[in-house]
């Protein structure tokens, strides 16, 4: 699965999430990518404005009982990618991400609740402490002003300013402008003080500024492609960055004058690049390294009963889920929004295969009950409603295909008025939790009367776009198989991938990601009404309705939340895992406790 | 044995007339010098008893192949599962016996083709010569230029993999060596005098290629075809680890190996049975080959 996360580029569309450009990556990809970028706007220290200093030990593991943070010693954290470069605006990989998680500092993160928190700014702006304007528009942003740059200049609102201009410079590659582009002015009020001016309101705003790149560093030029800093980056983060060797390791080293006071507890933090997990984890049993990132659910067994070696694995935020196709899935009307899919269109066959499926079997059995059972598009995070989770009644399913008129044939496949229901079931190839779930799945349908047949692809086919000709982009498939999220704010995810608008057709050379072809006009008035209000209680509210109309159209089936899985060796102490953000969001509360 | 034999066999077809003239035939020599190889012997037990396994797998086993239960996940090997259960807790063993059906078809079919492609090909460009035989290897040499994983990778994920369109690629891809074998036999074949004896009798060419000329180029069109056997099995192995060969439920020794890769050191058995029935049938396999080529040599006629 390593390279399938290099779909995400593609989905830059969805980045409403897009505070730093990692996190746009995300939102829609195509696949597992437990730590996906999308987690969030970069930064790093957990508890930025109040917190005292123990670090929020919240332990992930049972093991050694956490006392005080002992100061000092150097992590080792394998990773099996390298980042192209370390500038979070023309980079897109989660490593990446990773790696910079430890250097750079950004205005509001997400903290592992959902929270937005503020890092470089003072506090988060919201209507009631005068930062947002009653329509929106205007964004008032207060800044710390104790933070210095690692090469010890004051870090100030020129800064933010500069990175507007950074993301803005067609010069630049960048990986997306969603967000900034509704920018009309930033402007810099004072040495603290930053007022944002959208033209149109832009939910989102919060994650906007995610990673803050210093202006001094640049000699003035906003045309940063080829910049040195690309690769030796100074940031504001709990560590500087020391040194890179290509195809070896990237280290970095304790900022003494991190503006969290008694914060980062290690000298200094190796990221050594090896050629793939499983070179990690061997390095990581003969404690060569400390930790290995981004490890794949199937390998969580391998550390069972481990005296040294704890599996770091937290539901993320991606929800793993089938993708079910409203219209024709072939002829000239394949695709066609206002054709009807033979079998799918029926909304009791859709009801039916939900309640065939034993969503706890997968999870507690192919994911070692180690994640949670999927029942929404969002599930977690403030935008999250409470949905129950869909019973597994075999027993009611075929009741329901019954009195539908869907009666079984001599082979047990129902069919009715001349449609079999028998139905594709694609995924992508090679990916080896995904087939077992899809054989799960489908000797539980088979028992209820639906046959599938399992037609896998590679995944750069089967998440591909209109250009690529692929299924869920044309709307030649039956049903598929694949993760994807909402990020921290759900806007850009839910509307692209379910208001009417986004149904990709010949018309808008395939825009949008609505593949199921849904048309609810109560559920697009309810995406559009949360994107357009500041309120964050009426977009909630909002966001129940619409999410409330997606699980009843069931033209998604939520399996299971993926996991986050590392692993590291138990003495690694003081690390939270924050769904929203990757691997090392923390790293200054990390301490080795050996 | 004498060079008589060798003299009286050498210009003779081996076809059923100067059979039944000899004391021994050649095919006679062949069995008794094939029987002598004993390794070759052993191969031909193995596949007659794989492949029967494998016909009679509903027989054998009294497990469904893809009947999952998640109760009995990677169950090591019992009285009940003699060869332990895969990750979805179904029996090993009916998955290998049912995946020797896939695997063992793909291997025969698949090379039966190339077969009957390649000695087509190098026939008609040994016996015609001149620019036939110049455009059929030019055909050849383009065929074996192509990195065939990547057209494979590219057939698979366009036609979809089903057992047949895997049988067609791998056979389509795999067919240029024995038509090079078959067009060098041939080239040699056809001055010699029995052929032109036949020639001066009037035989037409599609008699003289399938009554003369064939039968003596049979040699290596066997070996290399019980040499393709073992290369489309593991052909079709490689696909599937890379999720591209075989769909599940369905198993095939291949995609039961790649299954078995991140959990080989907790359940071993999941790797050993298939990765060693893979094994035992190219290894098999490949002693009958040997065996056959050392039988069919027309240089060892006289030699033993």
């Amino acid at each position: 699965m390593t390279t399938k996360r290099t779909y995400w580029h593609r989905l830059v569309g969805l980045a409403a999430v897009a505070g730093a450009p990692a996190a746009f990556i995300a939102a829609c990809g195509g696949d597992a990518a437990p730590a996906s970028p999308t987690k969030a706007p970069e930064a790093q220290k957990p508890e930025p404005t109040k917190a005292p200093a123990p670090a929020a030990t919240t332990a992930p593991a049972p093991a050694a009982p956490a006392g005080a943070p002992k100061t000092g010693g150097t992590i080792k954290i394998a990773i099996y990618q390298e980042p192209a470069n370390l500038n979070p605006f023309l980079n897109t990989q989660t490593v990446g991400s990773v790696v910079r998680n430890a250097i750079l500092g950004g205005l509001i993160r997400p903290n592992p609740k959902g929270e937005y928190v503020a890092d470089l700014a003072a506090e988060v702006p919201s209507t009631q402490n005068g930062g947002v304007s009653a329509d929106g528009k205007t964004v008032t942003i207060k800044l710390r002003k104790d933070v210095k740059w690692h090469d010890g200049k004051p870090f100030t609102a020129a800064d933010i300013k500069f990175t507007y201009g950074v993301i803005m410079d067609p010069t630049n590659p960048v990986t997306s402008r969603t967000g900034y582009r509704d920018l009309e002015s930033v402007t810099v009020k004072d040495d603290w003080t930053v007022e944002l001016k959208f033209k149109t309101f832009y939910a989102p705003f919060l994650t906007l500024f995610g990673v803050i790149l210093p202006a001094h560093a640049f000699g003035g030029s906003t045309s940063i492609e080829k910049a040195e800093y690309n690769r030796k980056p100074i940031g504001t983060g709990p560590y500087k960055f020391v040194e890179w060797v290509s195809g070896d390791h990237i280290t970095v080293a304790r900022n003494p004058d991190f503006h969290v006071k008694g914060k980062p507890y290690l000298d200094q933090v190796i990221f050594r690049i090896t050629p793939s997990r499983e070179v990690g984890i061997a390095q990581l049993k003969t404690g060569e390294v400390d930790v290995v990132w981004n490890l794949i659910e199937a390998q969580i067994p391998e550390f069972d009963g481990s005296k040294d070696i704890d599996v770091w694995a937290h539901p993320g935020l991606g929800v793993e889920r089938l993708i079910l196709n409203l219209s024709q899935p072939s002829g000239d009307k394949a695709g066609d929004p206002a054709s009807k899919h033979p079998v799918l269109s029926d909304p009791k066959v859709r009801e039916a295969i939900e309640l065939g499926i034993n969503k706890k079997v997968i999870v507690d059995k192919l994911l070692y009950g180690k994640t949670t059972v999927g029942s929404s598009p969002i599930a977690t995070g403030w935008a999250a409603p409470k949905i129950p989770v869909s019973e597994f009644a075999p027993d009611k399913a075929k009741k329901l295909l019954d009195d539908a008129g869907w009666k079984p044939g001599s082979d047990g496949i129902r069919a009715k008025d001349g449609a079999k229901a028998t139905l594709t079931y694609q995924t992508t190839s090679g990916d080896k939790l995904r087939e077992l779930a899809q054989q799960v799945i489908q000797e539980q349908l088979k028992d209820i009367g639906i046959a599938l047949e399992i037609k896998n692809i590679p995944s750069a086919s089967l998440l591909g776009t209109w250009g690529d000709n692929a299924p869920r982009a044309k709307g030649t498939f039956d049903i598929n198989m694949w993760t994807t999220n909402p990020g921290i704010d759900p806007h850009a995810h839910l509307f692209i991938y379910y208001h009417s608008s986004q149904i990709p057709t010949e018309a808008n050379k395939g825009e949008g990601q609505n593949y199921a072809r849904l048309k609810d006009p109560d559920l697009d008035k309810a995406l559009e009404e949360a994107g357009s209000v500041p309120d964050q209680e009426k977009r909630r509210a909002a966001y129940e309705r619409a999410v409330k109309a997606i699980v009843a159209s069931r033209v998604h089936i939520f399996l299971y939340n993926r996991l986050d899985v590392d692993g590291a060796r138990k003495y690694v102490q003081g690390r939270t895992h924050n769904p929203w953000d990757n691997l090392g969001w923390d790293l200054d509360s990390w301490w080795l406790n050996k | 044995m004498s060079t008589a034999a060798h003299a009286r066999l050498e210009p003779v077809a081996v076809g059923a007339a100067s059979m039944a003239t000899a004391p021994a035939g050649p095919w006679t020599l062949a069995w008794r010098r094939f029987r002598r190889h004993h390794l070759a012997l052993a191969g031909i037990a193995v596949i007659t008893i794989l492949a029967t396994a494998s016909i009679l797998a509903n027989v054998v086993s009294p497990y469904h192949p893809t009947k999952t239960n998640l109760l009995e996940m990677l169950d090591a090997p019992t009285a009940a599962h003699p060869m332990g259960t895969d990750e979805l807790g179904r029996d090993l063993m009916a998955r290998i016996l049912h995946g020797g059906r896939v695997s063992l078809a793909v291997g025969v079919l698949a090379v039966a083709l190339a077969v009957t492609i390649g000695s087509t090909v190098g026939a008609i460009a040994g016996y015609r010569g001149g620019w036939v035989d110049n455009l059929l290897m030019r055909l050849v040499d383009f065929m074996i230029a192509l990195p065939s994983i990547f057209v494979l990778i590219l057939l698979a994920t366009i036609y979809g993999t089903s057992p047949v369109t895997l049988i067609l690629v791998i056979g389509g891809l795999r067919w240029m060596g024995t038509a090079r074998q078959v067009r060098g036999a041939f080239l040699a074949l056809r001055e010699r005098e029995f052929i032109e004896a036949a020639r001066c009798l009037g035989a037409s060419p599609a008699r003289i290629i399938l009554r003369h000329l064939l039968p003596n180029a049979v040699g290596p069109i066997i070996v290399a075809a019980t040499l393709g056997i073992s290369g489309a099995i593991l052909t079709e192995s490689s696909l599937s680890y890379l999720g591209l060969g075989i769909q599940p439920p369905v198993a095939s020794w291949g995609n039961m190996l790649r299954n078995a890769q991140d959990q080989m050191t907790r359940a071993p058995w999941t790797a050993i049975f298939p990765g060693l029935m893979i094994f035992l049938t190219v290894l098999a396999v490949n002693y009958v080959g040997d065996g056959l080529r050392d039988a069919l040599d027309p240089r060892k006629v006289g030699t033993d």
